[in-house]
């Protein structure tokens, strides 16, 4: 038999998740190192604009000071996108998928999350804050690592590396698009160009490319040679081309493989992503336009997680009816599992079945899988295993 | 390299030495009257071995159990917490003899009990032989109307019985509680022989045990031999409630032992009259259904239609003869406590035979002369409701208060027919690593069978502990936890443990000579 359509999914998102905690980790880290050089209270408040926070941002919090912002993306558990949250969505996840991964990976992501679990609710020192940044990077290494020498090869692997590259490609679309974002929104500081130097440099160091770019370019930072780089660099693993090439090659290997049957739908949304980044690379005022570019990018981005749900995880789709190529009998398939508040409710049978002690959850606990996202990139951003 | 061993120091006292099985059964050296012969061997053992070495090796075991992840879950507010079942590691050991004994007399419970399920769900002959008394059953909440007139493959309800036994001060095995519905704790009895060879190799080695992981596989084989008629190859899986269930690791080793895909209710859909599981390239026929969800969750929309656990339309999937559940829906009215006093009739009407392992003495409250007995004698017996499991519920007379043995009489008084009793059983006990150092603690035994075309019962079990010192209720979420139980081969007919073996007592004391060095 093949892999159930739920592990499938779980591995999609298990990959994401890892992925986001750690870019998450490693912004916090160098905004640390950034902000050293400056005078106090600069900088933090841009990283809600990246991520599309500040309304939720603003209801619980009176200002974006460095230390609320930096509680709230690091372990604010009520930020479903904090370092925090994205760890539990991951080991969430990964407890669905016990009989899958191994022992070691399991053990590892219960060590990490204890350990941010563990973290008093505002850092003493900056420099605390560096050191965490780096254990948590390293942790999220370490995880992948073990994944790479311990997990089984087959499909399920694919869908792993699935997501780990799509959220990858994704965080890098919203790296690119601050700066933007910012002056558009008026909130740029230092009367701050799109070309600014330390910005790019910044955001280099942010994607840890900054070694790998001095190999390539040896003289000034220029903005234009940067975003070329951030987003077209084949040998650049977290660039968006490079992502594209292993999501292809990823699904390729799903048909040559493992077996199954790639529909016509999935080719067309990865030919689309290719195109989008030629047309792109041949345009010489990219930088001008690199909000577009990244908007664009997102949502091929989120569109391509749809298709990936339509036709491997059973999410229920209309347009299944049109696709021929894939096996899920459509007139059939029935509505997807219970998402939110009755997840509480079969959590609560599933415990009553094993006598178990407790009495209730945190509701970030109560979720194994993520559903599949529609509109706009603000929820790709911020989905949330939910049934 | 030479083998850890424990080497006793001969300043220290002997681990046994003060041991005091007191007036129990003891596992190890039988009533007290006469060493038994076979287990002087593993006495002496013992004795080799020192206690503040036996207290660290001991931790360090239950560490590992940890770090593999041999775990039920707690939850708590915010967060689930894994807790590993408490281990103890002076294993119990069962004779040759012994488990012939068992092992025929758990046989024909459960043939005995399938030809019950049968016919209650099927002629009811049973009930108009008036046997067993027509209300009992049709009123019990775990008979299932819905069953009646199905007759399952090769007449098996019952494919995964649990049996709990117990031993009485003279050492003869009793029936505690039959476990028709979906016992659990087989996952332990395997992990901890594989703990114990990795932690204890110099203790087990040289004795003839049986091996126990073959259990997957077994069960495995006795599922598909109850597959739906005309299917060669079944597709089986197991289906459990999720993550949220304490008893997801067992389900997570079980799915692995047997190699059998883990799903949720929620990754099968009927279709047809037939069951599917959604997988990345399709639907895919399931026709076996090894289940650790509760009859009441099984299908929403055939019995509790709240439950997200299951799967609409699986009854009739098994009425039509498609796919088999394991356990059936039904077989909890077989296991209840008040018919368990019936068990004894219930053999003997099926298969004219005396039960080969005896209830223990019952008395049933809804029967007025028994209820006047119970009341009479509260602070002498056990009392026990009759739908509860793990150990809730139940008032031990002589360990009781004044204040709640009243309790008890005015809720038996209010619905007798919930309650039975029985008198106290002094528990057999077994050497226990405890903080005042290896002491007696009673225990039981829960022996797993597996039925296809013919029954097998695993050769081992669960044997639970009571850690609290006098305590009698062995139920993990009372205190309790578990031993590694050998069941040794006839003597001189088998193969015996650990790559030395022949070196026998030689063997054992070139290690110890070694461990001075290590």
């Amino acid at each position: 038999m093949q892999l159930l359509s739920r592990h499938a999914e779980c591995l999609f998102w298990l990959g994401r998740y890892i992925e986001r905690t750690s870019s998450l980790a490693r912004i916090l880290l160098v905004q640390t190192a950034f902000d050293r050089g400056r005078a106090s209270g600069s900088g933090w408040s841009w990283l809600l604009t990246l991520f599309d926070d500040a309304d939720d941002f603003a209801k619980r919090y009176p200002e974006p000071s460095s230390r609320n912002v930096i509680r709230y993306y690091l372990n604010d558990r009520e930020n479903l996108g904090s370092v925090v949250g994205s760890l539990g969505a991951a080991r969430a996840n990964a407890r669905a998928l016990r009989a899958m991964v191994s022992t070691e990976f399991w053990m590892q992501i219960n060590r990490t999350y204890r350990r941010v679990d563990a973290l008093p609710s505002e850092l003493e020192s900056e420099s605390r804050l560096a050191q965490t940044c780096e254990q948590i990077q390293t942790d999220c290494y370490a995880l992948l690592g073990i994944a790479q020498s311990t997990f089984y090869r087959d499909a399920g692997w694919r869908f792993f590396e699935l997501g780990l590259e799509i959220e990858r490609a994704d965080q890098m679309s919203r790296l690119l698009d601050v700066r933007f974002a910012q002056i558009q929104a008026g909130t740029a500081e230092h009367g701050d160009t799109l070309g600014d130097f330390t910005h790019w440099s910044m955001l280099l160091r942010a994607c840890g490319g900054h070694h790998a770019f001095r190999r390539l370019v040896s003289g000034p930072l220029q903005p234009m040679n940067i975003a070329q780089f951030l987003i077209f660099e084949q040998s650049f693993a977290r660039s968006i081309a490079h992502c594209a090439m292993e999501i292809d090659g990823t699904v390729t290997q799903l048909r040559t493989h493992c077996g199954l049957p790639t529909p016509s739908r999935l080719l067309k949304r990865i030919s689309d992503l290719h195109d989008l980044l030629h047309l792109a690379q041949r345009d010489p005022g990219l930088v001008r336009y690199l909000h577009g570019f990244n908007d664009a990018v997102q949502r091929e981005l989120i569109a391509l997680t749809n298709d990936l749900a339509v036709c491997y995880f059973g999410l229920e789709d209309q347009a299944l009816a049109a696709t021929a190529a894939t096996s899920v009998p459509s007139e059939t398939t029935p509505p997807r599992p219970p998402a939110q508040g009755s997840q509480s409710q079969s959590q609560d049978q599933s415990q009553k079945q094993g006598q178990s002690q407790s009495q209730s959850q945190d509701r970030s606990q109560a979720t194994a899988t993520a559903a599949p996202t529609t509109t706009t990139s603000r929820s790709q951003a911020k989905n949330q295993p939910s049934d | 390299m030479a083998k850890l061993h424990a080497f006793r120091d001969p300043s220290q006292p002997a681990l046994l030495s003060t041991y005091r099985p007191g007036h129990s059964f003891c596992e190890l050296i039988g009533d007290g009257e006469e060493n038994r012969p076979r287990l002087l061997q593993f006495w002496q053992r013992l004795e080799q071995m020192a206690l503040p070495d036996l207290t660290v090796r001991a931790a360090d075991a239950v560490n590992e159990l940890f770090e593999r992840g041999v775990t039920f879950t707690v939850y708590s507010d915010r967060d689930a917490i894994d807790r590993t079942l408490p281990f103890d590691v002076i294993p119990r050991v069962l004779t040759a003899a012994e488990w012939k004994h068992i092992e025929a007399g758990v046989k024909q419970r459960v043939a005995a009990l399938n030809l019950f399920l049968t016919d209650l769900y099927g002629a009811q002959k049973i009930l108009d032989d008036g046997i067993v008394p027509r209300d009992l059953i049709l009123s019990n909440p775990y008979y299932r109307p819905e069953m009646r007139g199905f007759t399952p493959p090769r007449g098996v309800y019952v494919h995964v019985a649990g049996i709990d036994l117990v031993r009485g001060r003279d050492g003869e095995f009793l029936v505690l509680e039959d476990n028709a519905r979906t016992p659990s704790g087989v996952s332990y009895v395997i992990e901890n022989r594989h703990l114990m060879q990795r932690a204890f190799p110099d203790l087990i080695e040289g004795f003839s045990v049986r091996d126990v992981s073959e259990y997957g596989q077994r069960l495995r084989e006795k599922l598909a031999e109850t597959a739906p008629e005309g299917v060669m190859d079944p597709q089986i899986v197991l289906l459990s409630p999720g993550v949220f269930n304490s008893a997801y690791y067992e389900h997570i080793f079980l799915a692995r032992e047997m190699g059998v895909p883990l799903v949720e209710g929620r990754d099968l859909l009927v279709k047809d009259k037939r069951l599917y599981a959604r997988t990345i390239s399709g639907l895919h026929p399931v026709d076996v259904v090894y289940r650790r969800v509760d009859d009441a969750f099984l299908d929403p929309e055939a019995f509790n239609p709240e439950s997200m656990l299951g799967v609409p339309g699986l009854m009739s999937c098994l009425r039509a003869g498609t796919v088999t559940v394991a356990n059936m829906p039904g077989t909890g009215v077989a296991d209840d406590k008040a018919v368990y006093a019936y068990m004894p009739r219930i053999i003997q009407y099926y298969l004219g035979e005396e039960a080969i392992l005896p209830n223990v003495d019952t008395y049933i409250c809804r029967e007025e002369k028994d209820l006047a007995y119970v009341l009479e004698n509260l602070g002498e017996l056990v009392v026990k409701p009759v739908g509860e499991s793990g150990g809730y519920g139940i008032v031990v007379g002589p360990k009781a208060s004044a204040a709640e043995i009243e309790a008890c009489r005015k809720v038996l008084l209010d619905n007798p027919a919930n309650f039975i009793a029985q008198p106290m059983i002094d528990l057999s006990v077994c050497p226990t690593l405890t903080d005042e150092g290896v002491a007696p603690r009673h225990v039981d035994l829960r022996p797993f069978a597996v039925t296809g075309k013919d029954t097998w019962v695993l050769p081992g079990g669960l044997t639970r502990v009571a850690l609290r010192k006098g305590s009698i209720i062995v139920n993990s979420s009372q205190g309790g936890g578990t031993k590694d139980t050998w069941v040794l081969y006839p003597e001189g007919s088998a193969p015996v443990s650990g790559p030395q073996a022949a070196g026998g007592e030689a063997s054992v004391q070139t290690q110890a000579q070694g461990r001075r060095t290590v």
